[in-house]
This record gives structure tokens, C-alpha cells and sequence, in this order.
């Protein structure tokens, strides 16, 4: 690591570390977070949205008004999702990115078995009684603090 | 539904109406949303004393910035050479404008060599109390050609990962939006 003159900078930087994780682990941090985040194009425009989701089957779902935006906007789509957590005081924390395609679930007894998992009650108000799937292409994450 | 204790009047859908006895004993009985462990959840209805209630309210401009100036991690959505992406950064906010750095190799990179409608995204949550609040701006990017204001935010914005990373890229918000949302018992 090169150290940038006038600034002590680089050899803060050189002292944490930055891991990528495994596949597996990245699906039991999306099952230990409640909330991420949802982003996806609608009219030429990005969105995101923070929601509370549920792992299923290595699917990922969560409620949502069919009358709002996302469940309006998300038809067949690609989408990508969020999950951090982070520790200010430490500098250190995980993030897991998916990306992948959201859909309407449209089949009832994949409904009946999301809704007798308890889903996570969404934080927002409004009915939520639509579920959206995100079926993911490819899930990665990364662990960054001091070793 | 009809109330049990027999010489009394319904009291269903008055459960916010004040009884000499209190008023829990008597809705547990009438309360129709009472359910079974394991059942799936009734929707979310403006209802009964028991029913777990969301809350959104929308934020202002003021209270977004001063939320955003509270963390230091967001997250950059754009469409880029390689369709949509959603990354976490470690940001700063100066004179209401949002700064990051990051590698040459990293497809945030070419938001700085060109003007790119991106959105940036902060929030919190409380998984406890179920509460939160999320800050959207939407806005272009681009980079910093002033060396005082480069070294000033290479030696304010510090990544939290490791590696080399001198490419600052500037968001200038256009529109911010905010909300905080809460579920509380009725």
C-alpha cells in the first residue's frame, strides 16, 4: 500500500480488512436482518425502498400494498436488494447484495405457506396483502473491519 | 360477535370507550381479532384495542438533512453499464452536498467521470421498538476538481473497507424525501 504524502489516510485504510463471503453465509445474514432495502427502475427512474423481508425456499418475499408503488411498478422485473449492518464505534460491519427478479406471487398455496410463517409484520402503515417475490441470480457480501 | 357476560350491551367496537371495570377483561372476550398461535396474521385494518398498528408520517427537507448528517453509511442505486446496481458507502455530507470515495476498479467510479442521475438512501431502524426513518435523495453525480475541497473530504471521508480508494464522487441532491414509520399497540 502506497502512503499518500501529508496524510496518514492510507495506512488507516491499510489496517482493515475487507472479506468476501460465502454464499452460505450471505443467506444467514438475509435470514437475521428485518429490513432492507429494494431497489428497482420504474419509468426510467431508480426507487428504493426499505422493507421488511422474509427468506423462503432462497427465495426472498415481502408485503406490500398491491395499490403503492412497488406493487404497481414491479411486474416481471430486475431488482437489486440490500442488507448491511454496521458498527460506527468499530468501523467494521457486513453487507449482502442481490440481485435478481421480482414477481407478483400469484400461486395460493405458496401464499398459504408465507402466511403461515408469520411473516414479519411490515413497520409502515396501509394493507399489505400482496406478496412480492425476489427470485435471486446472484447473491454476494462482504465483511470490512479491523482484523 | 356477541358478548358472553350475559346482561350486558355488545361493547365490541366501542373498546375505546372508557368502562368502570377496565378495559381489558371485557375485550379479550368481544375482541374479534383474537386469534390462535400459529394462525396466520388478519390484515392490518385501522381495528380493535390489541390490533399491532403501522404508522408513516413524511418527513421535511430540514429534518431529512439532519438525519442524514446523523450515520455515515448509505446506499447509491444507479443504472449503470451493467444494468441496475445498489451498493453501501461510507458518505459525508458538506454544505448539503453528499461526498464518498471509491476504488478505480468499482462501478461507482464512473460516477464520477460523468453527470449520473443516482439515488442515495440512509435509514435506521430499531428492531425492538419496530421504528425507523428513511431518507431518499435523488440527484447527480460528479467529480471534485477542487484540491482544497479533495484533500479536505479525502481526509474526512475515510472507507471503512480496506484498499486503495481516490476517486471522490459528489452527489448534488435535487429532491429529498423522507418518512419515519412505527408499529405501536392501539
Amino acid at each position: 500500500m502506497t502512503k499518500a504524502s501529508g496524510s496518514t489516510e492510507w495506512h488507516l485504510e491499510s489496517e482493515s480488512t475487507d472479506t468476501d463471503l460465502t454464499e452460505e453465509a450471505c443467506w444467514t445474514l438475509l435470514e437475521s436482518e428485518p429490513v432492507g432495502r429494494l431497489a428497482f427502475v420504474d419509468d426510467g427512474a431508480v426507487h428504493i425502498y426499505p422493507v421488511n423481508h422474509i427468506v423462503h425456499d432462497r427465495n426472498l418475499y415481502f408485503r406490500t400494498s398491491p395499490y403503492g408503488i412497488v406493487g404497481t411498478a414491479i411486474r416481471h422485473q430486475s431488482v437489486a436488494f440490500e442488507i448491511d449492518s454496521i458498527d460506527s464505534a468499530t468501523r467494521s460491519g457486513w453487507s449482502v447484495l442481490v440481485r435478481g427478479t421480482a414477481s407478483w406471487v400469484v400461486d395460493s398455496d405458496r401464499i398459504d405457506e408465507l402466511a403461515g410463517r408469520r411473516s414479519p409484520e411490515p413497520w409502515a402503515s396501509g394493507t399489505r396483502t400482496m406478496y412480492i417475490e425476489v427470485t435471486p441470480h446472484t447473491v454476494s457480501g462482504r465483511r470490512i473491519g479491523k482484523p | 360477535m356477541k358478548a358472553v357476560n350475559s346482561g350486558r350491551a355488545d361493547i365490541s367496537g366501542l373498546s375505546s370507550l372508557p368502562t368502570a371495570r377496565g378495559p381489558d377483561k371485557d375485550h379479550q372476550v368481544t375482541n374479534p381479532t383474537q386469534r390462535e398461535p400459529g394462525t396466520p396474521l388478519p390484515p392490518r385494518q385501522v381495528g380493535p384495542k390489541g390490533v399491532r398498528m403501522g404508522s408513516s408520517a413524511e418527513l421535511n427537507e430540514t429534518d431529512c438533512f439532519e438525519l442524514i448528517k446523523t450515520t455515515t453509511v448509505g446506499r447509491v442505486a444507479f443504472v449503470g453499464s451493467q444494468g441496475l446496481r445498489l451498493l453501501p458507502v461510507n458518505y459525508r455530507l458538506v454544505d448539503d452536498v453528499i461526498y464518498f470515495r471509491t476504488s478505480e476498479t468499482s462501478s461507482l467510479a464512473a460516477l464520477a467521470e460523468e453527470s449520473l442521475n443516482v439515488l442515495f438512501e440512509v435509514d435506521y431502524h430499531d428492531r425492538l421498538f419496530q421504528h425507523g426513518w428513511s431518507v431518499l435523495v435523488s440527484g447527480k453525480t460528479g467529480p471534485v476538481n477542487d484540491p482544497v475541497l479533495r484533500d479536505s473530504l479525502t481526509s474526512q471521508v475515510t472507507p471503512w473497507a480496506g484498499g486503495r480508494r481516490p476517486v471522490l464522487v459528489a452527489i448534488a441532491p435535487e429532491r429529498i424525501t423522507g418518512r419515519k414509520v412505527q408499529v405501536r399497540q392501539t
